[in-house]
């Protein structure tokens, strides 16, 4: 069983009367424990397909299966689960609540799948990320990278079959860009990284290049 | 090995909690002038809200005990204005009409009567400020108002002309003991301090007494009345009494339990308006509550939409401002709850103040169970006030922040 399998997926956003095909008729397959990189130009239809295969939005048309289960069939609470339990997303820009200290933040998604007596796997997480001493600090008082490494072990901490991230490295320089990726790829799950960096796109297993919503 | 998992499952449920509201109460210490100035809007309402209650029960119990503690049965008048005869009663206004005391002597013929006591009330000037009540009164006042007991002193001497006997509220208002001399400005006379009653929680306290004749001198209405208190041996005879006295011409006959229920029903109008006041206050703070929640969802889309992303459901996300709003309010009740009970004797001197009359006693009063309903009425308002915003931010989809 595949872990992502795409068939004619297409998203078409629709403004007033114009449509824009932001994704058209995109075919593939990644397995389990594949580590791919989603490459193209900004524009190129990079986040929407993560967005697609995150659920977090739905396509127009097409087939989307993850783990085996047709993404295009579930509804509001099976949508939920998927995203809460299967999928982790890792966020360009962190997207942390400032609010919240580093635990709290990894902590989130245990609270939202009522799993906060799992709280040791934050600790677990936070020391695998090695930040392990930064636990009660706020977001604000933390680097790029290390407010990223948040966003990685808050993505990892109900424990997804897939990790999905968009540009996980596009606000970092180019040593802490590659600590992130080393990182990653220590995870040993299914991950698909967006990214326009093609030093970064050559460390994946294999690249898939988006051109104009389609692969080429 | 169910126990355990039972233990590990309420453990479970009460972390969440914990963590719960551990989210909410940072998100509110986010923005403090904002949540400050809201719980301020709710406490400010909550204290209105509790403080008319509060007054709307103190009001209605004083006026109760004040009436229960007239001590007649049945006051006979001249013929009137029932309202004026209930201010008699209550606060002593003065009703320029008189009876003869022959009346007196009639009723006390009537073979139902147990005891009577003629009143005489006036009005006159003390000292050299405002008007003070002027009671002439005969022994068996203190018959028919056993409770009223001397804190110092003792009864007129036998054909005194020149004592008088204080309420308690008089005495200490003039600072006034047994021997002192008590100028009555309004009749040029000294009068000396023969008595002074201990507090009986009604009008009596702030009242001067002299004895009958020589009020019924003061005021040169020899042989006149204001009133007569009846004392009947059976209550349950009260309406053959009554129709019997109504007989007599020029009188009229005012039942304790219609004083209570003209009072009451003057009251009952009052309660209407601050009721109306209350619910008006109460709205205002729900929608400020409400502004403020959506202001906060608007705000906050970017964050709502990363919360659905890593797991939140619309439930989760719903109960989350939800439970913001119901904060703010349950904060805002109780400090609202504790600002009224604090100030409710300062509300009560305000209300003595302002209203023309007032019974004796505390005016606003707030009980545990009103404390408790003022709170919970501020916790429902802050569900209320969170459900179109917490539904606003529930509808939101997970990609329209990133738009």
């Amino acid at each position: 069983m595949s872990a992502i399998l795409a068939r004619g997926l297409t998203r078409i956003y629709r403004r007033s009367a114009e449509e824009i095909a932001a994704l058209f008729g995109v075919d593939l397959v990644i397995e389990p424990g594949e580590f791919v990189a989603i490459t193209g130009a900004s524009g190129a239809g990079k986040t929407t397909l993560l967005n697609l295969i995150g659920c977090l939005d739905r396509p127009t048309s097409g087939l989307l299966k993850l783990l085996g289960r047709n993404v295009h069939a579930l509804r509001g609470k099976d949508l939920e689960i998927m995203r809460r339990q299967h999928v982790g997303f890792v966020f360009q820009d962190y997207c942390l609540v400032p609010t919240l200290t580093v635990e709290e933040n990894v902590a989130l998604p245990l609270l939202f799948s009522r799993a906060l007596h799992q709280r040791n796997r934050v600790r677990d997480l936070l020391a695998r990320v090695g930040l392990q001493d930064r636990s009660d600090h706020l977001p604000r008082e933390l680097s790029g990278g290390e407010q990223q490494r948040v966003a990685i072990a808050r993505a990892l901490v109900n424990n997804p079959e897939i990790l999905l991230a968009d540009e996980p490295t596009g606000n970092l320089d180019s040593k802490q860009g590659n600590e992130i990726v080393a990182l990653l790829r220590d995870m040993k799950l299914t991950i698909v990284l967006s990214t326009h960096n093609l030093d970064l796109a050559n460390r994946a297993d294999r690249q898939i290049k988006l051109a104009d919503g389609r692969v080429v | 090995m169910a126990d355990v998992t039972q233990k590990l499952s309420q453990k479970g449920k009460n972390l969440v909690i914990f963590q719960f509201i551990s989210v909410v109460l940072k998100e509110l210490r986010r923005h403090r002038t904002r949540s400050a100035l809201t719980i301020s809007g709710v406490a400010l309402s909550v204290c209105v809200l509790v403080s008319l209650l509060g007054l709307g029960i103190g009001y209605r119990t004083s006026l109760i005990q004040s009436i229960d503690r007239l001590g007649y049965h049945i006051l006979v008048t001249s013929k009137g204005c029932p309202y004026e005869a209930a201010t008699l009663l209550m606060q002593g206004g003065v009703i320029p009409m008189y009876m003869d005391e022959a009346i007196h002597r009639e009723i006390l013929r009537d073979a139902d009567v147990a005891i009577t006591t003629r009143l005489f009330l006036g009005s006159l000037s003390v000292h050299r400020e405002g008007f003070s009540l002027v009671t002439g009164i005969e022994n068996s006042f203190l018959e028919m108002k056993p409770w009223l007991t001397f804190q110092r002193g003792e009864w007129f001497g036998e054909g005194a002309a020149d004592e008088v006997i204080l309420g308690y509220s008089v005495a200490a208002y003039y600072r006034k003991n047994i021997g002192d001399d008590f100028p009555l400005k309004g009749l040029g006379q000294t009068f000396r301090v023969r008595g002074i009653f201990d507090r009986s929680g009604t009008q009596d306290d702030g009242t001067i007494f002299v004895p009958l004749g020589v009020a019924q001198r003061l005021f040169d209405k020899q042989e006149k009345l204001t009133g007569i208190g009846v004392k009947l041996k059976d209550l349950s005879r009260i309406d053959e009494f009554s129709a019997r006295v109504f007989e007599i011409p020029s009188v009229q006959v005012i039942t304790m339990a219609q004083v209570q229920r003209t009072l009451l029903d003057l009251l009952g109008t009052a309660r209407f308006f601050i009721g109306t006041v209350a619910i008006v206050a109460v709205a205002i703070a729900v929608l400020g509550v409400m502004n403020t929640m959506l202001i906060a969802v608007f705000e906050r889309t970017r964050e709502i939409g990363v919360m659905r992303a890593i797991g939140a459901s619309r439930g989760d996300v719903f109960a989350l401002i939800c439970a913001e709003a119901f904060t703010i309010c349950t904060a805002g009740g109780i400090a609202g709850g504790g600002i009224a009970v604090l100030g409710s004797r300062m509300a009560s001197e305000a209300v003595r103040a302002i209203l023309p009359f007032v019974p004796a006693g505390v005016l606003v009063q707030i009980d545990g169970l009103l404390l408790i309903g003022g709170i919970a009425m501020a916790a429902g308002m802050g569900i209320l006030a969170g459900i179109i915003p917490g539904w606003r931010a529930s509808r939101l989809h997970p990609i329209e922040w990133m738009r």
